[in-house]
């Protein structure tokens, strides 16, 4: 009995570890046909400034609760900085990141959120209003948005990871949309 | 009655416990890939097929535990980072048979990557890798199909519990550098490549 106990603590200490306190999210995974596409279109070189935080009621810029465990963005601890930190990759990426170009891509986010509340399914949602100025004047001015849809479970050992993996891919999604709106790269031609 | 209940609940967790595979990202960080002017004036092509970057694969962890990722998926835009900083037009194919795209590509060399990976830890009570090795094994081919280089790599990466704890996968992610980083060097080394 006592060996039980103790094999049972052991397993209790290791689902905390596992699945409890704070943890980062995985770093931006760019998207090869998001780089590539962005390569092609003719787009000239910008740079990212900043994207302000204006998110709903519940929303934080500082974490995402996922069940017992909060995550928190690798980039300077700010989701915002996060979505700044993807666009700059997909750029570099692409060969059309200056940091001196006259061009800016900014914006404010607006959600930003992902949920492994359901035991069936979780879910994540971006939108932001994304702006680019050339030498201050605008010249895109647009809310943008992703959604993603994932397999939650039961189990926090399964479901808070999931969740947590599952962030990039909506961020890659949010990228994807606004390279994929003709506007957006007229913009920055 | 009351340790019966007991008994058969720690044997469900057990069993629950005992089937965990613990999904992992392993994502390099583009930031330890500088993007440069390429070296080499020359369009270059790489194949991951669709089967490969949904393939899951599922290696050690601690505590009798697995991990489970995307190897070729996490890999990708590591790797067209890498060969940007060589090559002057880098592009991904997701196969190596299609004449119209690689005729397109207008690629002088088309790289052909296998992803392996192993992990395990010395932990019996946590589950995520404290060792991680990928290995990248490729082979290169001119336009016409004819085999002119071949050779591989190997990074590993480790993680301790203080720095894991934020980071499940960071071994993964340290190895995934570490072959990159490995890989670029010796594709700027090779002759045959140039």
């Amino acid at each position: 009995m006592i060996r039980l106990a103790i094999r049972f603590a052991l397993i209790a200490l290791a689902l905390i570890v596992a699945s409890g306190c704070t943890a980062l999210a995985p770093n931006y995974n760019s998207s090869v046909e998001n780089m590539q596409k962005l390569r092609d279109s003719g787009a000239a070189p910008a740079r990212v400034g900043t994207f302000e935080p204006k998110l709903v009621s519940g929303q934080s810029n500082d974490y995402i609760s996922l069940r017992a465990s909060n995550m928190v963005s690798p980039y300077s601890g700010k989701f915002t900085t996060y979505i700044e930190e993807a666009l700059k990759a997909d750029l570099a990426a692409a060969r059309l990141l200056d940091e001196k170009s006259n061009v800016v891509i900014g914006g404010t986010v607006t959600k930003n959120d992902v949920s492994v509340a359901s035991f069936s399914e979780g879910t994540g949602e971006i939108e932001a209003k994304v702006t680019v100025t050339r030498d201050g004047q605008v010249r895109y001015d647009k809310v943008k948005s992703a959604k993603i849809t994932f397999e939650s479970s039961f189990v926090g050992g399964i479901a808070i990871p999931n969740g947590r993996n599952a962030y990039p891919r909506l961020v890659q999604n949010f990228v994807a949309a606004l390279f994929a709106d003709p506007d957006f790269i007229a913009a920055l031609k | 009655m009351s340790r019966a209940i007991r008994i058969a609940a720690a044997v469900a967790l057990l069993a629950l416990l005992g089937a965990c595979a613990h999904p992992i990202s392993i994502t390099p960080d583009l930031a330890s890939i500088p993007p440069s002017q390429p070296s080499v004036q020359k369009n270059a092509v790489f194949v991951i097929a669709a089967e490969d970057r949904d393939r899951e694969v599922t290696t050690g962890g601690g505590g009798g535990d697995q991990v489970r990722y995307f190897p070729y998926r996490e890999i990708e835009s590591g790797m067209f980072q890498t060969l940007s900083s060589i090559y002057a037009k880098v592009t991904l194919l997701r196969t190596a048979t299609d004449k119209l795209l690689l005729d397109a590509s207008k690629a002088s060399y088309v790289f052909l990557p296998t992803v392996a990976t192993e992990s395990s830890s010395k932990s019996l009570v946590t589950w995520p890798p404290t060792d991680f090795s990928v290995t990248i094994t490729y082979k290169v081919q001119d336009p016409a199909g004819k085999v002119v280089y071949d050779n591989s790599v190997q990074g590993k990466g480790q993680a301790t519990f203080d720095e894991f704890k934020r980071e499940r996968g960071l071994a993964g992610r340290l190895a995934m550098q570490d072959a990159l980083k490995k890989f670029k060097a010796q594709v700027e080394a090779a002759t045959e490549l140039k």
